[in-house]
């Protein structure tokens, strides 16, 4: 969304409680604030509960006169679903939960192509992508997720993660480093298996 | 390796559940209309007024047409602004302000301000890459680090004003602009060069700004020479195109002759004859009027050349971490042979003493 008709969007509901340009901005963010919620916490049921939290905070904070103004719509979205997600593990550990282990139950959520060779060839590809992802420390799947999923540049990152731009684009650089590293070795085990 | 980022862009695939959607919207937006309605009830006078008031520019605007008044009551409003807090004199000192200076935000606004009563769009651009020279001027004066980088991202904005303004140019605008474009980025180019006391990181983001745009400019002109297909102005982005190759090949001699001195590994000394490779067929693509093909592979060379630089920075950070952890564990160690032997010792002291007490009482 272009940055100028953010803040017409903000305004708007800053002075009047817009809800129709506050559903532009949910209709522009609620997909990719749910991958990056669902790469987080890798439960369907749980991202759902946290991105509709994102959402009301949002609402709520950019309702809020007395609150400052945002600056950078984006940014401040994501912000609020990495506290969440902090929240969220928090609250688990509180409770003493036997953490599940991390699987993202990719396969269900695909659209599915057409024919069925198709299908078989991209349920391979996630397969193996969602495999190799898993394994990346969450620092990492999180800029590659940002950087080349969302397709986002290393300055928005930077402004999402609060960290400088140099320091982001290291980190992106180090992540594609490391999962480029999961797949070889991974391709030399299926290789030395076959 | 592309093949990662193919895979990884299907992940888009990733989706929440339509029913889930659907249900999670009602319920929100039905407590923020909610919100929303309450809200316009405890202020419809408020609206009201806003209406009306509405409505009589509607009726104004009739009479007079608005847009060609904005602008001069603009200014007076400014200037009487400026004359009342402070006056011209605040803002002439303020051209020589720095970032950081607490009225360098007055600069800036001047600059916008400036920008937002030039009507003509080459003008606009021509503005902006102006104001793109002030923050290296600007860059030039500083010292110290946290100003310097925020001069450097000012002029970055700068820069993409530029870009974007020249994007939205007419045709026989357009060209002319570029050619100015290219020429000052260029200057510009070799003025950050100069500054070397800055961190490299920030030269680098600079320079990487430059570079955008300096391209841009160039395919600008690339593409109506093709169009056109006059000779003259053929020629015309052969040379500027032939300048860019020269550069680039500059650059790549520069960081090549760096590295054998550093005497790095081996695998990087490949990449940059791997990039002089590519140089070459640039210039076997220029000499054959492919200027497109050209230019894309000076891109490419400039975009490894800094992907080169990033995986050498990368090393040294690690080789940084490595020494860091290494400390603390090295401490640890020496306490832990020092442990060792304190045990011994303290037995052998332990059995002179007793040796002595036995003596005595013999």
């Amino acid at each position: 969304m272009m940055r100028v008709r953010e803040k017409i969007l903000i305004s708007k509901i800053r002075s009047h409680k817009d809800a129709d340009a506050f559903e532009e901005i949910y209709n522009t963010y609620l997909e990719p604030i749910y991958r990056f919620v669902y790469f987080k916490v890798s439960s369907t049921q749980e991202a759902e509960d946290i991105t509709s939290e994102v959402f009301l905070k949002a609402w709520q904070y950019l309702s809020d006169r007395s609150a400052p103004q945002v600056r950078n719509l984006q940014a401040f979205v994501y912000r609020i679903a990495r506290n969440l997600v902090v929240d969220f593990y928090r609250d688990r550990a509180k409770r003493n939960e036997v953490s599940p282990e991390v699987s993202l139950e990719l396969s269900d959520k695909i659209a599915l192509p057409k024919t069925a060779a198709e299908k078989i060839h991209d349920d391979l590809m996630f397969w193996e992508i969602e495999k190799n992802i898993k394994h990346l420390k969450d620092e990492y799947r999180e800029v590659i997720l940002l950087r080349f999923v969302e397709e986002l540049s290393t300055t928005e990152i930077a402004d999402i993660l609060e960290k400088t731009v140099g320091s982001t684009r290291v980190l992106i650089h180090r992540a594609l480093k490391a999962l480029r590293e999961i797949v070889s070795t991974n391709k030399k085990f299926d290789q030395e298996n076959e | 390796m592309s093949d990662i980022l193919k895979q990884l862009k299907g992940l888009k695939k990733v989706q929440p559940n339509k029913d889930w959607e659907l249900s999670n919207r009602k319920i929100l937006f039905n407590q923020i209309r909610a919100e929303q309605r309450i809200f316009q009830q405890n202020n419809s006078t408020w609206e009201f007024g806003r209406q009306s008031l509405k409505r009589t520019s509607t009726f104004i605007k009739l009479l007079i047409p608005v847009e060609a008044v904005a602008k001069p009551v603009g200014v007076v409003i400014l200037v009487l602004a400026l004359a009342l807090g402070g006056g011209v004199a605040t803002v002439s000192a303020s051209l020589n302000s720095l970032p950081g200076d607490v009225i360098y935000p007055l600069k800036i606004m001047t600059e916008k301000v400036q920008l937002s009563l030039t009507i003509a769009p080459q003008d606009k651009t021509y503005l902006s890459l102006e104001f793109a020279g002030r923050r290296l001027d600007e860059l030039g004066r500083i010292k110290d680090q946290d100003r310097a980088t925020k001069a450097v991202n000012k002029f970055k904005e700068n820069l993409d004003q530029v870009k974007n303004q020249l994007e939205g140019l007419d045709n026989s605008q357009k060209i002319e602009m570029a050619k100015t474009v290219g020429v000052k980025t260029t200057q510009y180019e070799s003025a950050l060069q100069k500054s070397s006391y800055l961190e490299e990181e920030t030269i680098r983001s600079a320079l990487h700004s430059i570079e955008e745009a300096n391209t841009y400019a160039l395919r600008v002109i690339i593409h109506k020479t093709q169009a056109e297909e006059s000779t003259v102005s053929l020629k015309e982005a052969t040379k500027l195109l032939q300048e860019k190759i020269n550069r680039t090949e500059a650059k790549i001699m520069e960081t090549a002759s760096v590295r054998q001195v550093t005497a790095t590994t081996g695998n990087q000394s490949e990449s940059s004859s791997e990039l002089q490779l590519i140089l070459e067929e640039a210039k076997v693509d220029l000499a054959n009027n492919n200027l497109e093909e050209a230019l894309n592979k000076v891109v490419e060379i400039s975009q490894q050349a800094i992907a080169l630089e990033l995986a050498k920075e990368d090393q040294k950070v690690d080789k940084m971490d490595i020494e860091a952890i290494e400390e603390p564990v090295s401490a640890e160690e020496i306490l832990i042979e020092e442990e060792d032997n304190i045990e011994p010792i303290v037995d052998s002291l332990a059995d002179i003493a007793n040796d002595e007490i036995q003596t005595e009482e013999e």
